[in-house]
């Protein structure tokens, strides 16, 4: 076969092997997110329920709150939570969301803290607290987060 | 005699013994047939059962069940409009909205998006298939159609809603839940695209016609001024077949964000099949 021809088809083979890993890379579901560094010692979790006519203007108050110490427990938690997804880039219209959400706060040996914002439903966005609109991952298609908080409530 | 009802989506059926027969004579497999008690082997139990069914005399039900459907009222934080509900996983495999395609108004909220559709599912559970139209969406050009299964993202498509006509965006459920077909129709440029997407996730609790303040990349969107949106027909299960969302029990959703109500609809018109929804503010 001639160096050209050769050198043609080879090209092609590139051309087309970019194209499709990209098309298969956009395809794939987004890698986790590390959204707790570290070893935290405690998690302090508070359950907020729906929003509701009722509730219009009055400032929130959790459901129920309360706190793991022990350290498998959180391990588990924080390992969960680094497993979550990256919430997917594009336009997402989201099943029903009722407006309740989980905080959940890790709290650290040093005294560092980090706090996520969990959405119990629609999207089931998981962001930082001081960003409740925005959120960095997703429990829609890896539930083991949202399963570990909805199972300690009960 | 046998009667069938579909109440509530759901398949009923009534087995009415005739009136010449003796019920405390039947057999055992006239008894299970009409699903009566069945014969006692102790004598009390059969005493006390021969009287009741000497004296029963079974009841027609009326040629036309009248069902009086919930209209349910219920919040969201991202929808509203309405609903028609089931506890069947498999009690509705068609919505049709035709609306009046919304126009985006200014409002002080930036980062704002609306997004107007029919689906199935996404009130009890997350799946949720669903098409409609969108304005203000990151990525989607203004009243651009689009259609989503999720998990899967929004995927526009090349048909354009236009402010004032009316748009028809439809989906139904293929043969044993395979999938969906789509169909989208604009009536001002008569432009109409109509697809299949075989994916699994079929949830037939609901049948939802809604207007959402949606996501993007992971951002809520605030409420895009759209004044008001006229859903014409909210078709439920099949065009033939079916009803207005009105003629099934049906959940009135407003929209409220935690501090404030962002969208209410008013009460169903038409036999149950048209409905105004407003805007009431963007956050």
């Amino acid at each position: 076969m001639p160096v050209p021809v050769l050198l043609g088809l080879v090209l092609v083979g590139i051309a087309v092997a970019v194209i499709s890993g990209y098309a298969l890379g956009s395809a794939r579901q987004p890698g986790p997110v590390a959204l707790i560094p570290g070893e935290p010692d405690a998690v302090t979790i508070a359950r907020y329920g729906p929003n509701t006519s009722e509730s219009l203007g009055a400032s929130r108050i959790p459901e129920r709150v309360m706190t793991v110490t022990d350290a498998k427990e959180v391990a588990k938690l924080a390992s969960d939570a680094n497993s979550l997804p990256a919430f997917p880039k594009g336009g997402f219209s989201c099943p029903n969301s009722d407006g309740s959400y989980y905080q959940v706060r890790f709290a650290f040996a040093t005294g560092d803290r980090r706090t996520l914002f969990v959405e119990r439903n629609g999207c089931e966005g998981v962001g930082f607290d001081e960003q409740p609109d925005h959120s960095v991952a997703w429990s829609m298609t890896d539930h083991r987060f949202l399963d570990d908080l909805d199972a300690l409530f009960g | 005699m046998e009667y069938t009802y579909i109440v509530d989506g759901l398949r009923t059926v009534y087995r009415v013994p005739p009136a010449s027969m003796n019920l405390a004579k039947a057999t055992d497999a006239e008894l299970a047939s009409y699903g009566l008690p069945t014969r006692p082997t102790d004598s009390d139990g059969l005493a006390e059962w021969t009287a009741e069914m000497s004296k029963r005399r079974p009841v027609t039900p009326p040629a036309t069940l009248v069902e009086i459907p919930g209209d349910r009222a219920a919040t969201s934080s991202i929808w509203s409009g309405y609903i028609a509900t089931s506890g069947s996983s498999t009690a509705y495999n068609f919505a049709e909205a035709v609306y009046r395609q919304p126009a985006a108004n200014s409002t002080s909220c930036s980062n704002n998006s609306e997004v107007t559709w029919a689906g199935l599912g996404g009130w009890f559970t997350g799946n949720l298939a669903q098409d409609g139209t969108a304005m203000n969406w990151p990525g989607y050009g203004q009243y651009q159609s689009w259609y989503e299964i999720l998990p899967n993202y929004a995927v526009a498509e090349p048909v354009f809603g236009h402010p004032g006509y009316s748009f028809t965006a439809q989906l139904n459920v293929l043969g044993s839940g395979s999938g969906f077909n789509f169909n989208l129709y604009d009536s001002y440029s008569g432009y109409g695209i109509n697809f299949q997407v075989y994916a699994s996730g079929w949830d037939g609790r609901t049948a939802d016609f809604i207007a959402e303040r949606p996501q993007s990349s992971g951002q809520q969107r605030s409420l895009t001024n759209y004044v008001w949106v006229q859903f014409f027909d909210a078709w439920v299960n099949g065009t033939g077949s079916g009803h207005g969302v009105g003629s099934y029990s049906n959940a009135n959703i407003s929209m409220y964000n935690g501090s404030h109500l962002l969208a209410y609809n008013a009460s169903l018109t038409n036999s149950g099949q048209s409905f105004n929804n407003y805007f009431n503010q963007c956050s």
